[in-house]
């Protein structure tokens, strides 16, 4: 893999790479094809999914609008029952917060479950440095540790491989033997991790809702390395971003359902656990200290777009790219980013920079496939627009400017516009010298796909002469 | 150009723009199916995208045009002669790809040209 | 970086979270124009997926989802036919350790097991290792979800939060009364139960543990238990 500067440029090279990859790309369109006739089955048994979104749209948009006061009654209810909570504005603070508390605790070794906010603040990087020994929990986090390669799905990590490339990848790191049974597979990772969770004193989670009212997080998973790293180890760490909100306790009621439902297709997932606080009296087991890290990390420069909060409302269900027809054939590594795919797009921008990551936004067909598969009712693909815009802006290109320029005269004056249609079929006669070369100046449509041909007659013509035969 | 009352098989791509702006999926085929002759035959991927996206399809010629593969896979294996839409731009993207790589001829027809025929 | 204070950059984040909801955001979606019931936490629940509304129904419903999960259900007759059902479970895995907890109906079966299965009562601590290597966990529970087939537990329900997970074989045991609709009704039992003094740990078990993450095909058994038995007393 070429390492180029611009993350544009990377992406438009990894594209390049990845949409030439066919039996890649059929494999994820397999599996996501798949996903969908789950997911059909499992939205149709809800007596309305239509108005379970917009209730659910409903109480994300009360819970991120009024922000700062459920977080403040969540760092309430959560302290009083012993729980720690860390509010990091970046994420150095929120790296540093817990090196320090494995430093000071005397850590030596830590397991962990699925989080995408510790991809985000690139903690495994920071704990390994400092010599903690980190191991991934979840199934297809554990295989894209042993790759060294970054989740490439942010809910399915290894979605993109193959039972041979994993098999061959065991037998390379764990010094198994070599099968093409899944089932086997997942066998030799569990015994693998048992020892872990017994041994690590620090077990690492993420979390998929912030419960106001109880204090409480709520993780949900399938596996149950998120359950049992929230069990053993004396002390859980919790890293979350502060939009994962929801007001009450039973509004996860609604959400789990309909996380499971866009997420995987389940009705509900196999664990779904809400968590309240360390060990308390009366308990048999549990770890003595439970920190919740709440990050920020650039969420409140999109908090205070107000055009744009919505994408806040996220449950990072990754329904949005499960349908999208460029994550298919791209592929989440292209993507360059922590969040892959149409939601990705949206808000890396607002957490990376606009000029930097704007292309993602327009790397998109705007089908609009995310937003009707979205659970909470996100405008994902009008949200691509609108970085589109707020890019120009800031910082305008001037060719693009003067396509424009040229486009709104001819259409503007009719004249022009049926001039042009009339010119349009001489003007082809010359284009066979230039057909896809470098001179052709449609060139980058003419290297994979034909150029329509300029009809002799127009549309318009036809139906007057057609309207005059007809009289 | 087929005349009318010819045996045809076609299939009907879903535009985007039509499908989920519009929420339009049933009237163009009902359309379809008045036509005499005519037999409208599902492909798998209606509802993809065909990759035109205005811009993108110059800006990100190999994802456009890997989108438009994926389509056009669809429409081919139909065993149809022709693809109807009722969006010029799509028409544009998909008669573009399937001219060059198609296997054999499928032609592409707008909605209103298969119907003022009749 | 200059030292942050014990809670971190508190002030700072909710002060641009206050500053940043200054302007009001637009809405994309309907707002439910059907107000919620009075008192009643969920009125959103009528949009999920419809449960019967007798016992036998919701029970009905339980197996038909428990099928789909793999989850074993089983009706017994009294805490007696439950114990023969779960000596059975044990002859037929070669159990020779069964961890468990103190409860009402725990120990009404665990009065009728054979001696030759060995019993380890967890409620005063145990060694991760020596739970790790049992055969199987016996545990009460909150509240079956009739909804989803899902088994409610709590920490202090259910022996804590490993006893369920770490051995391979997860055995709940039920009343009858303890079938609830859905998971809303779930969290009002739970609500009643402990006011403001929850249990530190809450889960909805539904099904055995499983991953799609090779090649998106289902697999039981990646971390937590390969099986799942409900057995349901009168």
């Amino acid at each position: 893999m070429i390492n180029l500067q611009e993350p544009q440029e990377q992406f438009q090279h990894d594209a390049d790479r990845t949409t030439a990859d066919e039996p890649r790309r059929a494999a994820v369109r397999k599996a996501l094809g798949n996903y969908q006739i789950a997911r059909g089955k499992t939205e149709n048994a809800f007596a309305s999914w239509q108005h379970a979104r917009d209730a659910a749209a409903t109480i994300k948009y009360e819970g991120v609008n009024h922000l700062d006061q459920y977080l403040r009654e969540f760092e309430e209810k959560f302290t009083a029952r012993g729980g720690k909570v860390f509010w990091a504005s970046n994420s150095a603070q929120a790296r540093e917060y817990i090196l320090n508390l494995a430093r000071e605790r005397g850590v030596k070794s830590i397991v962990k479950s699925k989080a995408m906010t510790s991809e985000e603040i690139h903690l495994n990087d920071a704990l390994e440095k400092d010599g903690y020994h980190v191991i991934e929990s979840d199934l297809g986090e554990f295989i894209q540790q042993l790759k060294h390669e970054p989740p490439y799905h942010f809910v399915f990590p290894c979605m993109h491989l193959k039972r041979d490339e994993i098999s061959a990848l065991f037998e390379r790191e764990l010094g198994s033997a070599k099968t093409d049974s899944p089932e086997e597979l997942t066998m030799i990772a569990r015994r693998v991790l048992r020892q872990h969770y017994i041994n690590a004193d620090m077990g690492i989670s993420g979390g998929n809702f912030i419960v106001a009212e109880t204090g409480m997080i709520s993780i949900t998973e399938n596996e149950g390395n998120a359950r049992l790293t929230t069990a053993l180890p004396k002390i859980h760490v919790a890293l979350i971003g502060i939009e994962k909100i929801v007001p009450r306790l039973a509004d996860l009621s609604l959400f789990l359902p309909m996380l499971a439902t866009a997420g995987t297709g389940q009705q509900l997932t196999c664990y779904n656990s809400m968590y309240g606080g360390p060990r308390l009296p009366g308990e048999v087991d549990g770890p003595e200290e439970f920190h919740v890290v709440l990050l920020d990390n650039h969420r409140t420069r999109l908090l205070a777009d107000a055009e744009q909060r919505d994408a806040l409302h996220c449950i990072r269900c990754g329904a949005c790219l499960n349908v999208c027809p460029i994550f298919k054939n791209i592929g989440g590594h292209a993507y360059g980013t922590t969040y892959q795919g149409p939601i990705g797009s949206v808000i890396t921008p607002h957490y990376r920079g606009l000029q930097d990551w704007k292309h993602l936004s327009g790397a998109s067909s705007l089908c609009g496939a995310c937003t009707e598969a979205c659970p909470v009712k996100i405008d994902i693909h009008h949200h691509l627009l609108q970085n589109r815009r707020n890019a120009v802006a800031e910082k305008k290109v001037w060719w693009e400017k003067l396509i424009w320029f040229g486009f709104r005269h001819l259409m503007k004056r009719p004249w022009a516009y049926k001039l042009a249609i009339r010119l349009a079929p001489v003007g082809q006669l010359f284009h066979p010298f230039v057909y896809g070369t470098e001179l052709d100046p449609v060139q980058s449509w003419t290297k994979t796909r034909d150029f329509p041909e300029a009809a002799t007659q127009s549309f318009h013509d036809w139906w007057r002469e057609r309207k005059g035969a007809r009289k | 150009m087929w005349a009318r009352a010819l045996k045809e098989k076609v299939t009907f791509h879903d535009g985007c723009h039509g499908l989920r702006e519009l929420g339009t999926k049933e009237a163009p085929r009902e359309l379809l199916r008045a036509v005499k002759g005519l037999e409208l035959v599902e492909m798998g991927e209606a509802e993809s995208c065909c990759g035109f996206g205005g811009m993108f399809a110059v800006k990100y010629p190999q994802i456009s045009t890997a989108m438009a593969e994926v389509k056009c896979n669809s429409i081919v294996e139909t065993g149809v002669d022709y693809v109807v839409s009722n969006d010029s731009s799509c028409l544009m993207q998909i008669q573009g790809y399937l001219s060059r790589h198609s296997p054999r001829v499928v032609k592409s027809l707008h909605l209103a040209e298969v119907l003022a025929q009749q | 970086m200059n030292p942050l204070s014990p809670n971190g950059d508190r002030e700072a984040v909710l002060g641009r979270i206050s500053e940043a909801l200054r302007e009001e955001a637009p809405r994309h979606h309907e707002t439910p124009t059907k107000p919620a019931p009075s008192g009643l936490t969920a009125p959103f629940r009528e949009w999920l997926p419809p449960v019967g509304k007798t016992r036998k129904e919701q029970i009905a419903l339980f197996a038909k989802q428990s099928e789909g999960l793999k989850t074993e259900f089983h009706e017994c007759a009294s805490p007696e036919a439950a114990a023969k059902y779960l000596a059975d479970l044990a002859k037929k895995g070669h159990w020779k350790t069964l961890a468990l907890h103190k409860g009402a109906l725990t120990d009404a079966v665990a009065g009728w097991l054979p001696e030759t299965l060995t019993l380890l009562r967890i409620d005063d601590g145990y060694q991760k290792e020596v739970l790790e290597t049992c055969d199987a966990g016996f545990t009460e529970c909150e509240s079956l979800v009739a909804q989803t087939g899902s088994v409610c537990i709590t920490g202090r329900s259910s022996g804590g939060r490993a006893l369920s997970v770490l051995p391979p074989h997860h055995v709940v045991i039920a009343h009858k009364t303890q079938i609830v609709t859905d998971l809303a009704a779930a969290y009002e039992s739970l609500a009643e139960k402990y006011r403001d003094n929850y249990p530190s740990f809450i889960s909805f078990i539904t099904g055995p543990s499983r991953t799609g993450d090779i090649e998106r095909i289902l697999v039981l058994g990646a971390h937590g238990p390969k099986k799942l038995t409900v057995l349901l007393v009168p």
